[in-house]
């Protein structure tokens, strides 16, 4: 493997060099670009809270670092990226994970109207639902593709690309071989009104040694639940973006055919086809912006083998319909895409009144509601029920406002409020305590500009629930000092808690304390704090994990050249 | 507009042949069993009382065919390890069906000897394609393990007697037993009752396996052999069927030291399956499951006749 590592390297900066000599002659030195991130975490324990890793008991720090390199000459692009884990919780919150080395490499050439990549790349079909190779630093997950991959761009209005690789698994690769085509159209009928097409497929073929692994657990099932598996999945989906004036009309078809899946509700794989629906449909005009989205998910499990879980392996990504929520409280609860099965209904409103006055002031509403239930139990009578625990069937409900108006040219101010109800017996595997977690979370924001390059932000929010580990107060003071520093200390306190994985008593009030700053130079952003973090899920766009709780201090450099 | 239509066609093309792909039959995965089971009686506990472990036996898996004209060699060396290892080794003939069928098929009209039995079996090509098969033969598996410096399962019949040495140095972490004369017999002139017994000494982060398998002994048959093909060569240990799945029956739970399986199988015999009962008998072994780095591996093995 080293020396497998030694190789590459030495590879690219051989071709680099000898590129480099050769355009020395023609004074064109091409363009080297790069980024560098690091965060360094040292874990205090703290048992009031739950901090139970391994990290808080042996290793006591990690470490993560990318360096990503890019050089760019005469349509030539290589890249590469060197990866640093020490004893990181990343990939799996319970483990100390070690390796260092190059975590991807590509080169890449554009041929006239042809680009050619091989190596690892990351790439996704449409919104990502039959093939999204990508990568998440916060959640661990990097789902690059090591093989070779060809776009061509015949016209402006048209791209086909297609790919053949495997998944890339840490520093290793997964031995099932994925590829795919996929082809847009965009057609402008007339100035009003324009379509962009899409197709792709895909295909999925597993490995022999995969395949007896499949094999020897259906052996072992009941003679009735036995099926032949296969080796070979096909995905295909069509979608369409129409806009007319101001509408915007998206819609989505994937289709998978049969092979088996894991179905963890009866804890044994099945063959199962599968397919989502998909419609999104917005309206913009001056004051008002409205996005209603439909998504209906039937056994779309798609990923490199039925044996791979959780984050693990995922081919497809299937977006969440649901809010994307940035403050503390607010994103406590998020609803974890099903694949095996989801309605999901969201609507959105953006409203900027047009009178004088609330022009002058920037008055902004946002209102967001959705719903998820299970794929059987979608009844439009039932869309906004007044008790949510009655209604067993469904996953996560949330109702969401928030209104923000500028007083002054200084004192700008946000007040919002949020009601979520939340299976946590099916997103987080908890125990049947409390199947579902009903919050509400009021919260706001003042900022104030002290002098044109101070300026003091105030955040508080509240969550009531009387589920999971109770409800918290969260409050943050931030000092702004333009163009180089950043201050804040917060507190999170968990009042009226509820004992769940934590050694205090009821009647203690945790809290979860930090004290933050960062400085930036440029493209340079050092970060120091001290932090206690709740236990929680972690999501991005619908893909989440279970996080356990965090003390310690975190540091993290991140910078690009 | 007309470059659309000309894409438009073009994704028509391309899904249809996505579609013809997709609507190719597929071989079925090896090993997969979709028969009822034929174990009648199954129970686990753990014993207080841990045996001695069993010395470990050994296995030897020998791909061979009837027109395969170096495998009466390998049929010599394997007799030869067993000979001098009495009760110590057992040896599995394999003629895989569906595999190097020019070694494989039996001899028929037209050809210069004609053949009694067709030794193929599916269960054999099974095994074969398991563990990793070869583009030739004779060619053998000894305990299923990777030996230091082989990069495949199967080796060849030159290698056999120092591995099988290497593995006799081992204990084996299960014990395989059975119970007197009525461990293994006939039920009924058809029916094939087998129990099984079999005590973990040591705990294994292994999968466990257990896999039977029906041999028969004394079938005289053509066989190609240097100079000449022998028309009345003697195949002993000629594998006819599996009683278990080809890929072994798991043996679920952990496995810690104590942990004792007793299996009841019942074997039915067909119409066609027209075997000589003095000559059938029954080998039963241990090994690990489908993944890990020791995958497939042996862990105990025994042969029984059959009462």
């Amino acid at each position: 493997m080293k020396k497998h590592l030694l190789t590459t390297l030495g590879l690219f900066c051989c071709l680099v060099a000898s590129f480099a000599q050769e355009t020395d002659e023609k004074k064109d030195k091409g363009e080297f670009s790069g980024n560098f991130q690091n965060t360094n975490q040292f874990y205090v324990n703290d048992p009031q809270i739950g901090t139970n890793t391994t990290q808080y008991k042996r290793e006591l720090s990690s470490t993560d670092a990318w360096l990503f390199l890019s050089y760019k000459l005469k349509g030539f692009k290589f890249n590469l990226r060197y990866d640093v884990f020490n004893n990181t919780p990343l990939f799996n919150p319970s483990e100390a994970y070690t390796k260092s080395g190059i975590g991807i490499w590509s080169v890449s050439k554009d041929i006239d109207k042809l680009n050619i990549t091989v190596g690892y790349f990351y790439d996704q079909f449409g919104t990502g639902m039959v093939f999204r190779a990508y990568e998440d630093r916060n959640l661990g997950l990097d789902f690059a593709v090591n093989g070779a991959r060809v776009i061509y761009t015949p016209t402006e209005n048209t791209q086909i690309k297609a790919f053949t690789g495997l998944q890339k698994f840490r520093f290793d690769l997964r031995p099932e071989v994925i590829k795919g085509i996929n082809a847009e159209h965009r057609i402008e009928i007339n100035e009003n009104l324009n379509t962009q097409l899409g197709a792709s497929v895909v295909n999925r073929t597993i490995d022999q040694s995969t395949m007896n692994n499949i094999v020897g657990g259906i052996n072992n099932y009941e003679l009735e639940n036995r099926f032949i598996p296969k080796y070979n999945v096909y995905v295909g989906n069509i979608y369409n973006t129409l806009s007319y004036k101001k509408f915007t009309l998206y819609t989505e078809y994937c289709q998978k055919t049969k092979e088996a899946i894991f179905n963890p509700l009866i804890n044994r794989m099945e063959l199962k086809d599968g397919r989502v629906y998909y419609t999104s449909l917005s309206y913009s005009t001056k004051g008002l912006g409205i996005n209603g989205q439909y998504k209906r998910i039937e056994s779309f499990s798609l990923r490199t083998s039925p044996l791979e879980n959780l984050n693990l392996g995922m081919i497809a990504y299937l977006p969440s319909l649901t809010r994307q929520n940035t403050y503390r409280l607010l994103a406590r609860y998020n609803a974890v895409v099903q694949e095996l099965g989801e309605n999901a209904l969201g609507l959105e409103f953006t409203i900027k009144p047009q009178g004088e006055f609330f022009k002058k002031h920037q008055t902004t509403i946002n209102i967001n509601t959705s719903v998820v239930t299970g794929k059987n139990d979608f009844d439009l009578t039932r869309l906004n029920p007044v008790n949510f625990s009655d209604d067993t069937a469904r996953y996560f409900r949330e109702h969401y406002i928030d209104v923000s108006h500028k007083f002054t040219k200084k004192l700008k101010a946000m007040l919002g409020f949020q009601y979520i109800n939340y299976n946590q017996q099916l997103f987080e595997q908890q125990s049947a305590q409390y199947k579902y977690v009903t919050a509400k979370t009021y919260f706001g924001e003042v900022t104030y500009k002290l002098t044109p390059t101070r300026s003091l932000r105030v955040e508080a929010q509240y969550l009531d629930t009387k589920q999971d580990l109770g409800s918290f107060i969260n409050g943050t003071v931030e000092l702004n000092i333009a163009p180089h520093y950043s201050f804040s200390i917060g507190d999170m306190v968990n009042v009226n808690r509820v004992i769940r994985n934590t050694q205090a008593s009821s009647s203690d009030l945790v809290h979860y304390w930090n004290v933050f700053g960062s400085y930036t130079y440029k493209t340079t952003r050092i970060t120091g704090g001290y932090l206690k973090q709740v236990e929680g899920v972690n999501c991005t766009g619908g893909v989440c994990r279970v996080e356990p709780a965090f003390s310690g201090v975190r540091l993290t450099l991140q910078t690009n050249f | 507009m007309n470059n659309s239509k000309k894409y438009i066609k073009i994704a028509q093309i391309v899904i249809a042949l996505v579609l013809l792909f997709s609507a190719c039959d597929e071989e079925i995965p090896t090993g997969l069993n979709l028969t009822p089971e034929r174990s009648v009686f199954d129970t686990t506990y753990i014993t207080p009382v841990i045996p001695s472990p069993q010395p470990g036996n050994v296995l030897i898996e020998d791909f061979t065919g009837v027109k395969c004209v170096n495998c009466p060699r390998a049929h010599e060396v394997a007799k030869k390890i067993m000979t001098s290892n009495p009760n110590r080794v057992f040896v599995l003939a394999i003629h895989p069906l569906n595999y190097l069928d020019q070694f494989t098929k039996p001899f028929v009209e037209g050809d210069d000897h004609i053949s009694k039995y067709d030794f193929r079996t599916k269960e054999g090509g099974d095994i074969f394609e398991l563990l990793g098969r070869s583009s030739s033969m004779p060619i053998g598996a000894i305990n299923r393990v990777l030996f230091s410096g082989e990069s495949t399962l199967l080796i060849e019949d030159s290698k056999w007697n120092a591995k099988t040495g290497e593995q006799l140095a081992k204990n084996a972490i299960v014990n395989i037993d059975t119970f007197g004369k009525k461990g293994i017999y006939y039920a009924e002139a058809n029916k094939i009752r087998i129990n099984v017994k079999l005590t973990y000494t040591q705990n294994t982060n292994d999968s466990q396996y257990v896999s039977i398998a029906l041999i028969e002994d004394d079938l005289i048959d053509p066989q190609k052999n240097s100079p000449a093909t022998v028309d009345e060569y003697e195949h002993n240990h000629v594998l006819r069927r599996m009683v278990t799945p080809s890929t072994g029956k798991q043996l679920k739970g952990p496995i810690v030291a104590g942990k004792v399986f007793e299996t009841t199988y019942e074997y039915v015999t067909t119409p066609t399956e027209t075997w000589n009962k003095k000559n059938l008998k029954v080998v039963v072994f241990v090994h690990n499951g489908t993944s890990g780095s020791n995958k497939f591996e042996v862990r105990q093995v025994k042969e029984y006749a059959i009462n």
